[in-house]
């Protein structure tokens, strides 16, 4: 019985879809609150199964669908992932009913923001990888959907990148599944493991193609560059669950092939580790120049998963002393999802209002909306790793298992990471400041606090629950930690963790960041990327002419390879026909040209005494009285005539025969 | 006298053909009735002797070993007869709604259902002697549908046609006789005929590959393609079933015929055949998708798309291993359905608003929702994402790559699957999310397009989720040959 709830939290935001979508050709407003009670529901039973999924893991086998079965899996680390799934859900869904409003095509777009979410939870329900895949790529699909909403312009450019850089990872990730399918034979996840330190250097390669697939949607540098084109396209609980869920997605992905098929293998966990250096601090780089405030966002998702990154990659280095490293990881997944939708949701109320999120329009904004700014600032803290809040518990578990790192491989590495770390948690405080003293702050005179009536309490509503979820797990963090307690025993490790989180040194390790990150703010933002005039703060953004991945280097490349391969290919397409038509011309030619036949007299007088003018005189003269000139043409058009009367074919069809015969005899 | 009743499914389409113009039908209703009824008979017929115990075979004229039309039922020839059948009876009641707008009628289902009876003959010929017959008939059957129009775009593209199928046909009789010359037998073997002693290399191989080509032709490899592109000037019921299954199945189905019936896993592996046609077939599947991106007719983009799958198709048969086989045959059944949605959908587009070319169906699937979801969903199948039928069978076309320790196969499927990515999404992108200003009324195709439409679309998801059955029907058969 319990087993089948696995299937009905997998079914029912897609029959929920339907349902809805029918409803909502009748009435909008049923529709509304149909998929909000579907939603609440699938967060409910979620809720429920809890108590279930910490006595054991709970297992579902169905045969033949897709040919080798679908294989739900659900234990504790699936489940929190699940879980935030279905509460983010909740949430944006009773946000959309208030933000979607003035949209069009609403019903289409709850279609797919349910499928979304089904296809979101079989990823994380899945233990067989090839399930996994089918729904990451029904996912890519359906959210695509979600990202061209507005079906403008701009929405179409940031949906193309999307869905290409989708498509192209995912079929990079088959790859991937073909070869470890032929390796291994089986693609249950948990049988891999044992199967895949056997083979040789070829288990990297494999790892290296499935990872790619996830790492697209986790935004992993270099395949991020979809992201700061896809986030502001997208209506803003798109944004939410692209940020808060969709990302995870990638990242469990990521999980599942490092960290349980290679079983947290040195050189992938190094390789993910750099790479979430990298993307924790050029995220955060270039969050600092954006001023479109979604924008800034996503960098800043970018840089966040950086740190996921970095906590999933000490997992695999800490083998055997990785505790601190895995309630870091998804203690940050947890977070991170929690305070990002909300400052997505809080950025999309702005929207909602004005239409625009540009820095340089909005500004001034907040500076008369207490409860806004409260929750901004909230979710700020939260994300900057202010004491009190849940990001600090978060950093400074990172911060633990990599100095942990540090003491057990004395590596020049983690000296660097621990910088970057720093640097990074300080490019954090600082675009957050960014935002925070622009919006809420700065004085304009356009906004005098008198949008206060349009701002809808049911679209704070959500917000506030984040707001409190937030301070609460600050303050207490260890229900959290009780979670994750369960979630280490399926990584075969005893042990539990004790971290006091409010001591001097952690405290300080906090502030210290957020002195960097103010010290940031004043120093470059301030100076650099302002102007002043006429006494108004202009803010600019001197990073847009500056080297892009994907303007300067995927599109020329992509761009490149296609014209030539085309043009190649081109030569083979048309060839035949075009030898065909110059062989034809050329024997046209041929058989137009003449074939002097001459006939002329014998002369019987000795040749050397006559000149050759002097025939050639004499040529001309008997040419005229009879012409012998013939083309080839004509001579088989002669033939040809002649071919037609009986004995001809008779003769021929002898040839012919004969041919045959010797073939045969030969 | 049971096994006459093989005959059963060949004649019967034969006499309804000389039948129907020769009735006068009264009104056009009683003849959609004659049509359709006898489609569906005949794949009762096929049923009905399926079920009948005990060997079926039938010399119906025998002069010497070489002349001899011999035809013969096998697991192959049940599974390419039903596939053709069943999709010939959606393209029936598809075209009696489409045919309204092209006129000729009559003809066009005499000749349609001569075609029905040719292919099932294909399917059952019992030595590549028949099979060659029944090829040159299929030829000379099609040409009248190809050149329906009759207009001077249509004629051109018909002698194309007539030349290429000839000329490929050519080169079957050619090789054929010299097959004949050192074997003396052209019956169908599992496992081939050939005695692994007694012949050379060199003459074999000559033989394949001039059997290669020659059927290749109508499987449109690469460079002798252009005639399926040339042949889009057909009414599009036509060129959907040209494409899915009658004419280039029949050519794959041949090379299947020759590859695992005459020659034998074995010998093409001794003689190398399956490489030097290897490559031809991975230039076919690249150059199919690469010139598909380029089309801007939505008709001649799906025949290069064919191009290229057909590509797919002939991977999984020279791989030479059973994933591979799977794979293949596998892909023929998919790719007939999915192909077959997608002509539906882009001829029901044709009816409806004129429109041939993708720029101007802008916002068509507000105006035909039912038809371009249906649409997008074969183009994601075709592209073979999960948990499509393309999917199932680029899988085992892969692992079959692998398995033959030829990374390179999975690798040109991936990029070909991009390439179809490239060149199909696009049209369902322009379709369902047009922007501002494309505000158009629902106007669907009448229910006798849209409901095979609907149906077929429903099979690529059903073959994608649960393709079991036909996949243990096919190992079934792949078990035998390899």
């Amino acid at each position: 019985m319990v087993k089948m709830s696995l299937l009905v939290i997998l079914l029912l935001p897609m029959v929920g879809a339907a349902i809805g979508y029918i409803i909502g050709k009748k009435s909008e407003y049923y529709r509304d609150v149909f998929n909000v009670v579907m939603t609440g529901l699938e967060l409910l039973l979620v809720t429920l199964l809890y108590k279930e999924v910490s006595m054991g893991v709970i297992e579902l086998f169905i045969p033949d669908v897709m040919g080798i079965g679908l294989y739900l899996k659900l234990d504790m680390l699936r489940y929190v992932f699940v879980w935030l799934s279905a509460f983010i859900w909740f949430l944006s869904t009773m946000y959309s009913t208030q933000y979607i409003v003035k949209y069009k095509n609403r019903n289409r777009y709850y279609a797919y923001f349910m499928l979304t979410l089904s296809s979101s939870v079989g990823i994380f329900l899945s233990e067989n990888i090839l399930n996994l895949f089918t729904f990451f790529e029904i996912m890519s699909f359906t959210s695509y959907a979600l990202v061209i909403h507005d079906e403008d312009e701009y929405a179409h450019e940031g949906g193309r990148i999307y869905l290409a850089m989708a498509i192209a990872g995912g079929l990079v990730t088959l790859m991937g599944l073909f070869l470890l399918y032929d390796y291994t034979a089986t693609l249950n996840i948990e049988e891999l493991a044992p199967l895949m330190t056997n083979l040789g250097n070829i288990k990297y390669v494999i790892s290296f193609l499935i990872i790619f697939g996830f790492a697209v949607k986790a935004s992993l540098f270099p395949l991020h560059v979809w992201l700061p084109k896809a986030y502001p396209a997208a209506p803003t609980p798109a944004n939410a669950i692209l940020s808060g869920v969709l990302l995870k997605a990638g990242i469990f992905g990521v999980m599942v092939t490092s960290l349980f098929i290679m079983d947290g293998d040195i050189i992938i966990s190094t390789i993910i580790l750099v790479l979430g250096l990298i993307n924790m601090i050029f995220g955060g780089f270039l969050a600092i120049f954006q001023r479109n405030i979604k924008r800034i966002l996503a960098y800043s998702s970018m840089s966040q998963a950086g740190y996921i990154f970095l906590g999933v990659g000490l997992i695999g280095l800490l083998k055997g002393h990785n505790l601190t490293a895995i309630y870091a990881t998804i203690y940050h997944i947890i977070n991170h999802a929690l305070f990002k939708v909300l400052l997505f949701l809080a950025a999309g109320l702005i929207y909602m209002i004005i239409r625009d999120l540009s820095i340089n329009v909005i500004k001034g904004f907040g500076k008369h909306k207490l409860l806004l700014k409260v929750l901004f600032l909230i979710g700020a803290f939260a994300i900057a790793g202010m004491p009190g809040f849940n990001g600090y518990i978060s950093k400074t578990l990172l911060h633990h298992a990599l100095s942990e790192a540090h003491h057990i491989y004395h590596s020049e590495l983690f000296i660097v990471a621990e910088i970057i770390f720093n640097i990074s948690s300080g490019l954090t405080v600082a675009y957050m400041t960014k935002i925070f003293i622009a919006v809420f702050i700065e004085k304009n005179e356009k906004y005098k606090g008198q949008y206060k009536s349009h701002m809808s309490k049911r679209a704070l509503f959500p917000l506030i629950i984040l707001s409190g979820l937030i301070i609460y797990i600050g303050l207490r963090p260890n229900i959290i930690i009780n979670v994750i307690d369960k979630i280490v025993e399926s990584f075969n490790i005893k042990g539990h963790l004790h971290v006091d989180f409010y001591t001097f040194h952690n405290l300080k390790s906090s502030f210290t960041t957020i002195i960097i990150g103010l010290g940031i703010y004043v120093l470059f933002i301030r100076r650099y990327l302002v102007n002043t005039k006429e006494g108004k703060r202009v803010y600019k953004n001197p990073s847009i002419g500056w080297f892009s991945l994907e303007d300067d280097f995927y599109i020329p490349v992509i761009k490149f390879t296609f014209k030539y391969s085309s043009k190649i290919f081109h030569i083979i397409d048309k060839g035949i026909i075009d030898t065909v038509k110059y062989v034809n011309n050329k024997v046209k030619k041929l058989g137009n040209i003449n074939i002097g036949c001459i006939k002329r007299k014998i002369i019987p007088i000795g040749i050397k005494d006559i000149k050759i003018k002097d025939i050639k005189m004499k040529d001309k003269s008997i040419n005229k009285d009879i012409d012998f000139k013939y083309n080839l043409s004509d001579i088989i058009e002669k033939l040809r005539s002649n071919m037609n009367s009986l004995m001809y074919s008779v003769f021929i069809f002898a040839i012919m025969l004969l041919l045959a015969l010797t073939i045969l005899v030969l | 006298m049971k096994n006459l009743l093989v005959l059963l499914p060949i004649l019967f389409p034969f006499i309804m053909a000389l039948l129907i113009p020769l009735v006068k039908f009264k009104t056009k209703k009683k003849r959609n009735i004659l049509v359709s009824s006898s489609v569906i008979l005949n794949l009762l017929l096929i049923f009905l002797i399926l079920y009948i115990d005990g060997p079926m075979k039938v010399h119906l004229f025998k002069l010497n070993n070489f002349i001899d039309i011999f035809f013969k039922i096998d697991k192959m020839g049940i599974l390419f007869s039903i596939l053709a059948s069943t999709l010939w009876i959606f393209t029936t009641f598809y075209s009696m709604e489409y045919m309204e707008h092209e006129g000729n009628e009559k003809r066009f289902f005499a000749f349609f259902i001569l075609t029905l009876g040719i292919t099932v003959s294909i399917a059952y010929a019992g030595n590549l002697f028949t099979l060659y017959i029944f090829y040159e008939l299929l030829t000379l059957a099609t040409f009248p549908l190809v050149i329906h129009k009759g207009s001077k775009e249509a004629l051109y593209s018909g002698k194309k046609y007539l030349i290429y199928s000839l000329g490929g046909a050519t080169l079957v009789l050619f090789g054929m006789i010299l097959l004949f010359s050192i074997n003396n037998d052209l019956s169908f073997v599992a496992k081939g005929i050939i005695s692994p002693v007694a012949s050379e290399n060199g003459r074999l191989l000559m033989i394949y590959l001039a059997l290669f080509i020659g059927f290749g032709v109508k499987a449109a490899i690469i460079p002798f393609h252009s005639w399926l592109p040339a042949a889009m000037v057909a009414p599009t019921p036509v060129s959907s079933l040209l494409h899915a299954v009658a004419v280039v199945k029949s050519g794959i189905f041949a090379l299947i015929r020759v590859s695992y019936f005459i020659f034998g896993v074995d010998i093409i592996e001794r003689i190398n055949g399956n490489l030097y046609v290897s490559v031809l077939v991975v230039i076919t599947i690249l150059l199919g998708s690469l010139l598909a991106l380029h089309q801007e007719n939505l008709k001649k983009r799906l025949a290069y798309s064919t191009v290229s799958q057909l590509g797919y198709i002939l991977l999984g048969l020279v791989m030479l291993n059973e994933n591979a086989f799977t794979g293949g045959i596998l892909h023929l059944i998919n790719h007939a359905v999915i192909k077959i949605t997608l002509f539906f959908c882009a001829g029901a587009i044709y009816i409806k608003t004129g429109k041939k070319n993708i720029s101007d169906i802008k916002g068509i699937g507000r105006k035909m929702p039912t038809t371009m979801v249906c649409f997008g969903i074969a183009s994601i199948s075709l592209i073979g994402i999960p948990p499509t039928n393309g999917f199932v069978s680029k899988w085992y076309l892969a692992l079959g790559g692998l398995g033959a320790n030829k990374i390179l196969f999975p690798i040109i499927l991936l990029v070909s699957a991009l390439l179809t990515a490239g060149y199909l999404i696009p049209i369902i992108v322009t379709a369902f999310f047009p922007g501002e200003g494309q505000k158009q009324k629902r106007d669907e195709a009448p229910l006798k397009m849209l409901v095979p439409i609907v149906i077929l679309t429903s099979i690529v998801v059903i073959l994608g989720l649960f393709p079991n059955p036909i996949l243990h029907f096919i190992e079934g058969i792949a078990a035998k040959l390899i």
